[in-house]
């Protein structure tokens, strides 16, 4: 009987830490009106290195999303374009759509971008860490914020 | 009308009310993406370079597969000196629309069209199984699957296989892997639109085992399944896997009506 209940409180015990460290991993971050208003570093983004994770494969804009400003012949268009996101969206909201697009669409296709949890049958290779980091999606959005019609 | 005409009333009721909300259930379960004359096989969403080296059996580098499957399949091996054709009759057209019908269930256990080759050697023939994804097993599974070429794909998910069509298209609609994308979302809803230079075909299977150019090789299902795990990096699952059979039996069934293609030839 004690013995039960000891197991049960070192599992407890167990799965708090586990989580706790796992949410260690990534920066905590409020929603304000389908918005993530304060940035999630405190060095600003450079829209140079943004552009570069855009093309390449580390952030594979381009597998989903049309980007008139990139000169690449195979853009995929099952997102919508891109053009002049930098007037649709404020930075807040580019930020949001990143880190999270499921709180404005549950059934999106775009990954969240900042997360490492609730995520079933992850790779082991990127088992609690997230798709880009937060410098990473500073940089993204930064660059993004430029696109303008 | 007495109290207990009433009682059996109200047993009735909701007995029937059951049943019905079971058969609306039951629907809905074999409600498919794509409806027959929808169905549009994976040759139809390649880039047309490709499409004509599948169409051209001489240029189409499946068919050295298919020839070596043919060759094993007439090759007397072991002590007994047995092979495919002693018992098949040296006669392909017993096997015509065989692999039409995989995976299957036998003796309780859902197994696909290379397991039941693997299972034929072992029982019937006393030889050694091949590896799964051997190069040898994937030939005579080639070879077996162009016998029926033309042949429309036609699974059953009745009887003792419907826990495994239930579990397949659980499969098929669970989100996976940091990606988090679940089958359906590119294959049911988007299939047509460009994924950078690729267009997302329906997901059939009807071609395989299939060459893919990336591997130079043939492949089978359960490869490509890794393959899409990778992508979406989920943490794929070994070849031969109950769930790659469930999956894969979800997944030729709703490709039902489609024509074999083996060896069909993809990126």
């Amino acid at each position: 009987m004690y013995f039960k209940l000891f197991m049960i409180i070192l599992i407890n015990f167990c799965i708090f830490i586990y989580s706790a460290s796992a949410n260690n991993a990534l920066i905590n971050y409020q929603i304000i009106d389908y918005a993530i208003p304060l940035s999630l570093t405190s060095v600003s983004g450079n829209p140079e290195s943004g552009q570069k994770i855009v093309i390449s494969r580390e952030g594979n804009c381009l597998a989903c999303h049309q980007i008139p400003n990139i000169v690449d012949k195979f853009q995929g268009n099952i997102g919508p374009s891109l053009a002049g996101v930098g007037n649709r969206y404020t930075m807040g909201e580019l930020r949001l759509r990143l880190v999270d697009p499921y709180v404005i669409n549950s059934k999106s296709l775009m990954p969240a971008f900042y997360k490492n949890q609730n995520l079933i049958r992850v790779d082991k290779k990127y088992t609690g860490k997230s798709i880009l980091t937060a410098q990473q999606i500073e940089d993204v959005i930064s660059w993004l914020a430029t696109l303008k019609n | 009308m007495s109290f207990y005409n009433v009682i059996i009333f109200i047993l009735f009721l909701i007995y029937s009310l059951n049943v019905f909300s079971q058969e609306t259930l039951n629907n809905k379960l074999y409600e498919k993406p794509y409806a027959n004359n929808a169905l549009k096989s994976g040759k139809y969403f390649a880039r047309e370079e490709t499409r004509n080296i599948e169409l051209d059996e001489f240029e189409n580098p499946g068919m050295i597969w298919v020839e070596r499957g043919k060759d094993l399949f007439n090759l007397q091996d072991g002590e007994n000196n047995s092979s495919c054709a002693l018992c098949h009759k040296g006669d392909t057209n017993s096997l015509l629309g065989v692999a039409a019908s995989y995976p299957k269930v036998y003796k309780n256990q859902l197994i696909n069209l290379e397991q039941k080759i693997n299972m034929c050697r072992k029982n019937n023939m006393n030889l050694p199984k091949y590896k799964l994804e051997s190069n040898n097993l994937l030939s005579l599974s080639s070879f077996v699957s162009y016998i029926s070429k033309g042949v429309p794909m036609n699974v059953s998910v009745a009887g003792k296989a419907e826990k495994y069509f239930k579990k397949g298209k659980e499969i098929f609609y669970q989100r996976i892997g940091q990606m988090n994308l679940a089958c359906n979302q590119c294959h049911d809803e988007i299939a047509g639109s460009y994924l950078r230079a690729e267009k997302i075909s329906q997901g059939h299977i009807n071609g395989f085992p299939s060459y893919l150019m990336r591997w130079e090789g043939i492949a089978s299902v359960h490869r490509r399944f890794q393959f899409c795990n990778n992508q979406a990096r989920a943490q794929p699952l070994e070849i031969g896997h109950n769930d790659y059979n469930a999956l894969q039996l979800y997944v030729a069934w709703r490709g039902n009506g489609l024509p074999i293609e083996t060896p069909s030839v993809r990126r």
